[in-house]
């Protein structure tokens, strides 16, 4: 496994298509996503507090990059397949779940690399522009607690989606998915968007980071139900619980998506 | 009857996922239609959602197909030494995804148009201007994908570009039609309410520009290098 994960992180990480095509995604967040990404408010909080700007600033790169992050990985696992090095790989001693999991890790990881950079980069040039070093902490624990558990997921429904439909249904079903399921408003149709299992849910920053919606003036609804909104079950208030609840449903659905490629090796085996 | 036999061979080796895709979604969108006001959407809501599928959808699924086109080949070396040009076998390849999307979204258009939908979403452009819907973010999106396979050699980069493209013109909708320049590159004027004057001016300048898209491409596409060389993962 730990073979697998370095050879496939290694094969990854120095793809030039890689940084190009997240060179021109990063050149479009900086143009068209100047309120958030360089100018770090969405609206919502204070840019000149590091937590709030480090909180606008994941919101945005979460916004755009898991697209193009999901896009990048959605050949990997079927790769193998398409070249015809899978019989051979089967025929080493590596069993076909430590390569599966060591392909996730180490492709899920190279991949993103450079959304680490984008995110973690702003937050370097925040702490030495505002003089705030504060910042670089507060980045570090959003990354791990709200980029991480999504990006776990995106990635395995990445990996497992071109198994189970053809790779080009699954690149138009996947950004149809993304727009639908994570980033429209939750009164505009019945959606998954802003619920427990939206990959893009807001419920660690409300749950675990403070709400500004009990700040002092703020006039925000608190993060939680919609209105008038389909599937409102599925949006519990948020609350410390509840943010752990969603990192682990986040875990728990790309251990599903694994399990589902993994059962689809096993049938394809007989 | 050779020529005949190429397209057969196209619309075969196409595959039952780019034929499928589009008359899918003529389905959902038709189900919508009849069914929405029963499950609770409002009509005018409904009516929305018809135009934004038309508009968005198909430039969506032609796009990606596009961007898919090149690198499926698996001698692709003994393609570039046959009498038919790699670049007419790529074009035909195209023209039978995209040809039957395009003839499916005019069906939708035409098929909502009849039955009233077109005109509850104000200032919605009917008769033949009206295909003009997904006409012109189809083939803008299409010519990026083929420019972008063409420049980057690889599926998976070009597949991404298109489907980011997509997602930007959807998420900062506001600020790209707050420019006059980017307005009228908006692929998504029609569902987004813009103005009869601004509307045309969009559709040409997508057009023309689809064609520069195109033109860039062909070159590219042209040079038997570059297709070889391109990334094998």
């Amino acid at each position: 496994m730990i073979a697998t994960l370095r050879y496939e992180f290694g094969m990854q990480v120095r793809r030039p298509i890689l940084w190009i095509v997240y060179g021109l995604a990063s050149a479009a967040l900086v143009g068209l996503m100047w309120q958030g990404y360089v100018v770090p408010t969405l609206g919502l909080g204070d840019p000149d507090d590091p937590r709030s700007a480090m909180i606008a600033v994941s919101q945005t790169v979460m916004t755009l990059m898991p697209i193009v992050y999901g896009c990048l990985l959605a050949d990997r696992l079927i790769r193998d397949r398409t070249l015809g090095v899978a019989g051979i790989l089967d025929s080493t001693p590596a069993g076909r779940t430590g390569r599966l999991i060591g392909k996730y890790l180490g492709v899920c990881a190279a991949t993103a690399a450079p959304i680490a950079v984008m995110y973690l980069g702003r937050a370097v040039v925040y702490a030495v522009a505002e003089g705030k070093p504060q910042a670089l902490g507060w980045a570090v624990v959003l990354f791990l607690v709200k980029i991480v558990p999504a990006l776990a997921f995106v990635g395995a429904l990445s990996l497992a989606g071109p198994l189970l439909v053809p790779p080009l249904v699954f690149r138009v079903l996947f950004v149809g998915y993304w727009f639908w399921g994570n980033l429209i408003p939750a009164t505009m149709m019945p959606t998954l968007s802003h619920t427990v299992l939206s990959a893009n849910a807001d419920y660690v920053e409300y749950g675990l980071f403070g709400d500004p919606s009990t700040a002092p003036g703020a006039d925000y609804p608190p993060y939680g139900p919609w209105d008038g909104a389909a599937l409102n079950l599925l949006r519990p208030l948020a609350s410390p619980a509840v943010a752990f609840l969603w990192i682990g449903l986040m875990v728990a659905m790309a251990a599903v998506a694994l399990f589902l490629a993994r059962l689809h090796a096993i049938r394809t085996e007989s | 009857m050779k020529r005949f036999d190429l397209w057969s061979h196209e619309i075969g080796r196409a595959g039952p996922a780019a034929l499928v895709m589009p008359p899918a979604l003529v389905l959902l969108t038709g189900l919508l239609a009849l069914f929405g006001t029963r499950l609770g959407s409002l009509e005018g809501n409904t009516a929305w959602m018809l135009l934004g599928a038309v508009e968005a959808g198909f430039p969506l699924m032609t796009g990606i197909a596009a961007a898919s086109l090149i690198g499926r080949d698996p001698a692709v070396e003994l393609q570039l030494t046959l009498p038919s040009g790699y670049r007419v076998t790529l074009l035909r390849r195209l023209a039978v995804t995209s040809g039957w999307a395009a003839l499916c979204a005019t069906a939708a258009t035409a098929l909502f148009m009849a039955t009233g939908w077109w005109d509850v979403v104000p200032g919605t452009p009917g008769g033949l201007a009206g295909q003009l819907t997904w006409l012109a973010p189809t083939v803008w999106l299409t010519a990026l994908g083929l420019l972008a396979a063409a420049a980057f050699r690889s599926t998976v980069a070009a597949t991404t570009t298109v489907a980011m493209v997509w997602l930007l013109e959807q998420v900062v909708g506001d600020v790209l039609r707050g420019n006059a320049v980017t307005r009228s590159l908006y692929l998504f004027a029609t569902s987004h309410g813009a103005g009869a004057d601004d509307w045309s001016v969009n559709r040409v300048t997508l057009l023309v520009t689809a064609m520069a898209l195109l033109a860039a491409a062909w070159p590219l596409l042209g040079d038997a290098e570059r297709v070889l060389g391109g990334e094998t993962e």
